[in-house]
């Protein structure tokens, strides 16, 4: 049971591909795990990535938004890959790409 | 040349102060990254096809079961799927209103590179990488 208060989106196409995938209780794990590593998480958003060359590694990404103002170094993905290896068996991860972003406030815009 | 020289030009592209400057700088690390890896792997004795360097890479890197490869196989992932959104989607995206992600995705590729390094330079490291990727492509 989820007890994650994160928002959290998911497309259509992307639940479509995780049931197929048969990763639904590795996605909840995930969305529990974040914010425990991230306490600057705002929300998650999930969407369905065909591939960029051939379309031959589709792939589960798992949008991560995190507040501007949080720690800078290491890098968002530094502090994520320890937990997700050692968490998963390559099957698990190869399907589920956690990629961060930063929400950039109006005021702060170029 | 080489491959990380790209990186040079991605933190160049950061300081500037446009929307394309910071996605072209996420594509210029995406690559740099990935034709050092191309690169090593070549040398290590693997075939890389040419036109296929990205789906390559990713299959040689994935299939090792190193913490070394599984961490490289993961970052190349992650910087894929971001450098597909910079170059590719175009539609309004939130984080390219800075440079924050850019360095970001600088930094990631630059650690990637870094532990290539660090392979390269340790014998034994090296030959585990090799025979853990030989396994799957002999």
């Amino acid at each position: 049971m989820l007890v994650s208060q994160t928002p959290v989106e998911i497309t259509v196409e992307a639940a479509d591909y995780l049931q197929a995938l048969g990763l639904q209780a590795e996605l909840d794990e995930v969305i529990e795990k974040l914010p425990e590593v991230f306490p600057e998480l705002l929300r998650i958003e999930c969407e369905y990535d065909p591939g960029i060359e051939d379309e031959s590694d589709p792939t589960f990404v798992i949008n991560t938004w995190l507040a501007a103002d949080g720690p800078t170094d290491p890098t968002p993905l530094s502090r994520w890959l320890p937990w997700m290896l050692e968490r998963f068996p390559s099957e698990v991860w190869r399907h589920l790409c956690v990629v961060h972003w930063h929400e950039v406030p109006d005021h702060a815009r170029a | 040349m080489r491959g990380r020289d790209f990186l040079d030009t991605a933190r160049r592209l950061c300081a500037m102060n446009s929307e394309s400057d910071w996605r072209s700088a996420i594509s210029r690390a995406y690559s740099g990254f990935l034709l050092e890896w191309r690169d090593a792997l070549k040398r290590w004795g693997f075939k890389i096809a040419p036109r296929m360097a990205h789906s390559d890479v990713y299959q040689h890197l994935r299939s090792g079961s190193t913490t070394d490869l599984k961490q490289l196989a993961t970052r190349f992932q992650n910087l894929s799927s971001k450098r597909n959104r910079a170059d590719n989607d175009l539609s309004s995206h939130r984080s390219f209103a800075s440079s924050r992600d850019a360095l970001d995705t600088v930094m990631d590729a630059k650690d990637g590179i870094i532990l290539l390094d660090a392979i390269e330079a340790d014998p034994v490291r090296l030959a585990q990488a090799i025979a853990d990727i030989r396994a799957a492509f002999p």
